[in-house]
């Protein structure tokens, strides 16, 4: 059962278009604390932030079949992010703040005419926040980075010890299985 | 280009009417833009997250009635395949036996739920299982509440009632049922099933004391002024604010008491221990002895599950009589077996009771009885 948390986002999406609720759980797992933090620097409303990601999450479930998420699970996702803070912002009846820093980067800046160049950059932007997360959601996200990294070498890279690690990873698993509930249900008798 | 431009061209970039220049503007400011006054609040991430999952597994498994698992459904149709091919090529041996009926119509025996019972300090009852949320009852300046999640919890009011005598309210779970209460203290309490504990409605001495039968977990809230103090089957556990079960099931020969953060003051009729976390205290014919814990298995209850390590069939038989409600009979000689495993407590009796088949131990259910035998 451990194989999905060391399982690489490719994988997991080929998974997930076969209906693999396990898989889309772990996408879940790894991505919901770097898109929450995201998104609420850029839109500092938790209920309209949670709505944003519920309604990503389930529409991604939904059309698991058709969806064309490419090869590039986190440049899918948080160019999803966007384009939803964006319509937000787009509907802000009020005269927003946005507007102003909008108009100021207009005047002084050149914008990045590539395309594929604005992608990479906005999955550097998004993955630079990671490390203010909970040490939990860091190390899921990071062990998924770093797929076939020993506890000791994650140890090592988040300055935490290998038994915290081993007992993080135990733990994610727990909470995993007891959730899915009666759809997990191991044994070792 | 002024604002009145940009909005447009905001409004633009979502319905896809822009030209390639004015995307590149849009999405390059989106790159720097950050809101000047957001605080993230990173140490409610990990609760927002569950919600979410929880939501999300919530809304799919409705929406979803067929197998969510296809591998596993592919491997149980394998499984089923191969147990009917046998059944085939055995069929002819078979077809003089009698057909045996408990095989075909297979009881049912569905898990325990949330469900317990108040008896407040007139003696009336209150029934908890799901429907009714809100208030339920008041006490003097408290009122008992349940939340929408079901819990049950006792909040004083802030009016300034004069201090009345003590009131007790007893909770009970039936067997097969399981609880969750939140004192007027701010304690939380899981009761597990066939279990009880009396408490006051509103802690107003110098202690927090309250009385357990059965099996709990709590999570006191912190108060150095007012101890809390369980007193259960012939201990008497002491804390200021802690994380702990307590196991005083009347038909186990011993009580274990279980710490994992804080630290709790044994008190038996001769002896005093300080618990530290990660030990376990096991209480038996008034000698108090210390281990240390196996928390996974201590607490695995509050978290859905049936845990063991080397338990014996008779270990693994309680735990599941008084989840399931049923009665466990013996028959024949057993062979001495341990058992090590996590099993969630969402499924039928007969589907970990068909696990136990694998290490040769049978059963019959016979009404609400479950005989063992070899």
């Amino acid at each position: 059962m451990n194989h999905y948390n060391l399982s690489s986002d490719l994988e997991l999406v080929s998974m997930l278009k076969d209906g693999d609720l396990t898989a889309f759980t772990e996408i879940h797992r790894r991505y919901y604390g770097v898109l929450y933090s995201h998104a609420y620097k850029r839109l500092p409303d938790s209920e309209e932030v949670k709505d944003i990601l519920q309604e990503l999450f389930i529409c991604i479930w939904n059309n698991r079949e058709t969806i064309n998420i490419g090869s590039n699970l986190p440049a899918y996702l948080y160019t999803s992010v966007r384009n939803r803070i964006l319509n937000i912002f787009k509907h802000q009846k009020i005269e927003s703040d946005y507007i102003t820093s909008f108009l100021h980067f207009a005047h002084q800046n050149e914008p990045l005419a590539d395309e594929p160049f604005r992608i990479k950059e906005l999955v550097a932007i998004v993955e630079a926040e990671v490390s203010l997360l909970p040490p939990q959601m860091r190390l899921i996200f990071e062990m998924s980075r770093n797929s076939y990294l020993s506890h000791q070498e994650i140890a090592d890279k988040l300055n935490i010890s290998s038994l915290t690690v081993r007992k993080q990873i135990n733990n994610s698993l727990k909470i995993l299985r007891v959730k899915l509930g009666t759809h997990f249900f191991m044994l070792f008798f | 280009m002024d604002r009145e431009y940009l909005k447009d061209l905001v409004e633009r970039y979502d319905s896809g009417h822009v030209t390639e220049d004015e995307k590149a503007l849009v999405e390059s400011w989106y790159l720097k833009y950050t809101h000047p006054e957001a605080e993230v609040p990173y140490n409610e991430l990990e609760s927002f997250q569950d919600e979410s999952l929880n939501k999300l597994l919530h809304q799919i498994e409705r929406r979803h009635k067929t197998p969510l698992w296809p591998r596993l459904a592919i491997a149980a149709s394998v499984l089923i395949m191969l147990s009917v091919g046998i059944y085939f090529l055995k069929r002819d041996k078979l077809s003089q036996a009698p057909i045996e009926v408990s095989k075909i119509n297979k009881p049912f025996i569905a898990p325990g739920s949330n469900k317990a019972t108040i008896t407040l300090a007139d003696g009336s009852t209150i029934v908890l299982n799901g429907g009714k949320t809100g208030q339920l009852a008041k006490q003097g300046k408290v009122i008992i509440n349940k939340t929408s999640d079901g819990q049950i919890t006792y909040v004083g009011s802030k009016a300034n009632a004069p201090v009345q005598q003590t009131t007790y309210n007893v909770a009970t779970t039936p067997r097969g049922g399981q609880f969750q209460f939140i004192l007027s203290d701010g304690t939380k309490v899981w009761l597990n099933a066939a279990s009880s504990i009396k408490y006051p409605v509103e802690f107003t001495g110098s202690e927090r004391r309250i009385e357990l039968t059965g099996e709990a977990y709590f999570e006191v809230a912190h108060n150095a002024k007012k101890p809390f103090r369980v007193v259960s089957n012939g201990q008497l556990v002491e804390v200021l604010g802690t994380h702990f079960n307590i196991n005083a099931y009347a038909d186990e020969n011993e009580v274990k008491t279980t710490l994992l953060e804080g630290s709790v003051k044994i008190v038996t009729g001769g002896a005093n221990f300080l618990l530290k976390p990660g030990q376990q205290s096991q209480l038996k014919n008034g000698e108090l002895n210390i281990t240390t814990a196996d928390i996974e298995e201590a607490t695995a209850w509050k978290d859905g599950l049936f845990h063991f390590n080397d338990a014996n069939i008779e270990g693994v038989m309680k735990q599941l009589s008084r989840w399931y409600d049923v009665n466990i009979r013996y028959e024949g000689q057993l062979k001495e077996r341990k058992f090590s495993g996590e099993i969630s407590r969402n499924v039928n009796a007969t589907q970990i009771l068909d696990v136990l088949t694998f290490k040769k131990i049978h059963y019959r259910i016979d009404g609400k009885t479950i005989v063992i035998m070899p």
